[in-house]
């Protein structure tokens, strides 16, 4: 994936859910690849990953992911995508998440 | 496709929980049974109540808790879910009745009645093997989940090997010599299903838990592939003396070396920095395992097995404190909880109990070596702290009510 489509008015609420293990917000730990809200139509998509195709705690991330979108923009309908390829890597950590991962 | 365990799938949180309690409680019955030994710090493992003791060790604590982190990791990995459910719970019954009367009868010296709790055991054992190697099967071959189909088919010889020595106590029919069976039974154990147990679930879980990148698998799989190895020729040379038991030894050895050098580019490419404290003493606990290594050639076998043991020991302290929490916090979530894993973790209480199995540790391996009852004693002391903080340990987590959180 060359860039990140990521719609900033949907980056607060994502910011809102946390890998548990982590403890960095999805977001930040690059987990989030697409975030996109089409208005006319009403509608989220979201495609992410986890940190590997064998997380866990993924399901759990996924569930938060679309509850936190349903609880804040009601009726619009949430399109999840979970994808492994691209991988994801520590080169998709923000600055914010290697500060507070405490890595250079 | 997501891989692992959904809302829906809390059911089998349930069976694992208490996999790890009933290991938690008889790490404590163990420590009680070695206070009252005196045997084995004079070098008898012979004595029925060394072997109870040292049972409720390897079955009752580290096996039950594998069997337990093996429930979880297995379905999850291999993106399907156990085989059987009602299966698993038949299995954890009998293994349960099983780990409750063996020690008892051996602690009351009636080694020729022993083949009749063995029995129970090995059923038990057996319908555990055949969960995980039948779930395993079902899943896709890339999963790479040979390395615990060949520790769980170890287990299955090791539990198989230990119900016919059960059995030659009554009725004597081992076609090899009873010392020889049983240094392979204990070999197969600690090596077939110890090592490879934590070299097949701590290929996944180090990087992982980490977030390590740049970590060499082959590394791994060459471990996985040299101890098979060395455990069939461990099997080779028990049943015919065409080859000598130290090939073994160096398949395995040779094995272990690999997997340290996995493990170390797990750690240096972490990019992890914080909360890693269960993890390395995990770390510290494999290289304890490897330190058994060159004490099991000299003449002193309690304290090579003492090295091993505690080596494997610590690693399963470590990672079960941080699997125990991850499976609380999923049934906290599933109820709207909103701490992390990393917040029901007592850190100060575990980081006395690792300190407390060091000196174990440090008391009972020359306390062994040079047959000091007074440093044993202060070494079966400091094992009775280490399991009753780590049961503390685990009641604070499990009986936690959740609680808020502070975001990154």
């Amino acid at each position: 994936m060359e860039t990140l489509d990521l719609h900033p008015e949907l980056l607060p609420t994502l910011r809102g859910v946390l890998d548990p293990e982590v403890g960095l917000n999805i977001v930040d730990l690059g987990l989030v690849y697409a975030a996109v809200r089409d208005e006319a139509a009403n509608k989220i998509r979201i495609v992410m990953t986890f940190t590997t195709p064998h997380c866990p705690a993924g399901p759990f991330i996924a569930d938060e992911v679309r509850t936190a979108l349903e609880e804040r923009w009601p009726g619009d309908p949430v399109e999840l995508n979970v994808v492994f390829e691209p991988a994801w890597t520590p080169a998709l950590i923000t600055e914010a998440g290697r500060a507070y991962l405490g890595i250079e | 496709m997501i891989a692992g365990a959904s809302r829906g799938d809390l059911a089998a949180t349930t069976l694992v929980l208490s996999h790890f309690v009933v290991g938690a409680v008889f790490f404590c019955l163990m420590t009680a049974v070695l206070a009252a030994d005196t045997s084995l710090v004079h070098g008898q493992f012979l004595d029925p109540r060394a072997a109870g003791a040292a049972h409720l060790f390897v079955l009752g604590w580290i096996s039950t808790t594998i069997c337990g982190a093996l429930i979880q990791f297995v379905p999850v990995i291999s993106g399907r879910p156990l085989f059987s459910l009602r299966l698993a719970w038949g299995g954890f019954f009998l293994w349960l009745a099983g780990l409750v009367s063996f020690p008892l009868i051996l602690a009351l010296r009636r080694v020729d009645a022993v083949f009749l709790p063995a029995l129970v055991l090995y059923a038990g054992a057996v319908l555990f093997a055949v969960q995980m190697l039948v779930t395993i099967a079902r899943a896709p071959r890339e999963r790479g989940l040979w390395i615990i189909a060949s520790a769980v088919s170890w287990f299955l010889a090791t539990t198989t090997g230990g119900f016919l020595l059960a059995l030659h106590l009554r009725f004597g029919m081992l076609p090899v010599a009873f010392l020889s069976f049983l240094r392979w039974h204990v070999y197969t154990g600690m090596a077939g299903w110890f090592l490879l147990s934590i070299v097949g679930a701590g290929v996944r879980l180090f990087p992982m838990f980490l977030l390590s990148h740049a970590v060499s698998y082959p590394f791994a799989r060459t471990a996985a592939v040299l101890i098979n190895a060395g455990l069939v020729a461990a099997a080779v040379a028990t049943i015919a003396p065409v080859l000598p038991f130290q090939v073994a030894a160096l398949f395995i050895g040779g094995g272990f070396v690999s997997f340290w050098f996995f493990l170390n580019g797990a750690f240096r490419s972490r990019m992890k920095r914080k909360d890693i404290v269960l993890l390395t003493q995990a770390r510290v606990g494999i290289g304890i395992i490897g330190l058994a290594w060159p004490v099991s050639w000299t003449d002193y076998p309690i304290a090579a097995l003492l090295t091993a043991a505690g080596g494997v020991g610590l690693t399963v302290a470590g990672l079960t404190f941080k699997i125990v929490p991850f499976l609380k916090w999923m049934r906290l979530q599933s109820v709207g909880g909103n701490i992390l894993p990393a917040g029901l973790v007592p850190e100060r209480l575990l980081k006395v109990q690792a300190a407390a199995f060091a000196t174990a540790l440090l008391c009972l391996i020359p306390g062994a070596l040079i047959h000091s009852e007074v440093i044993w004693s202060v070494g079966k002391a400091a094992l009775a702290v280490t399991a009753l903080l780590s049961a503390s340990a685990m009641f604070l987590i499990l009986t936690h009510k959740g609680g808020a959180v502070g975001n990154a």
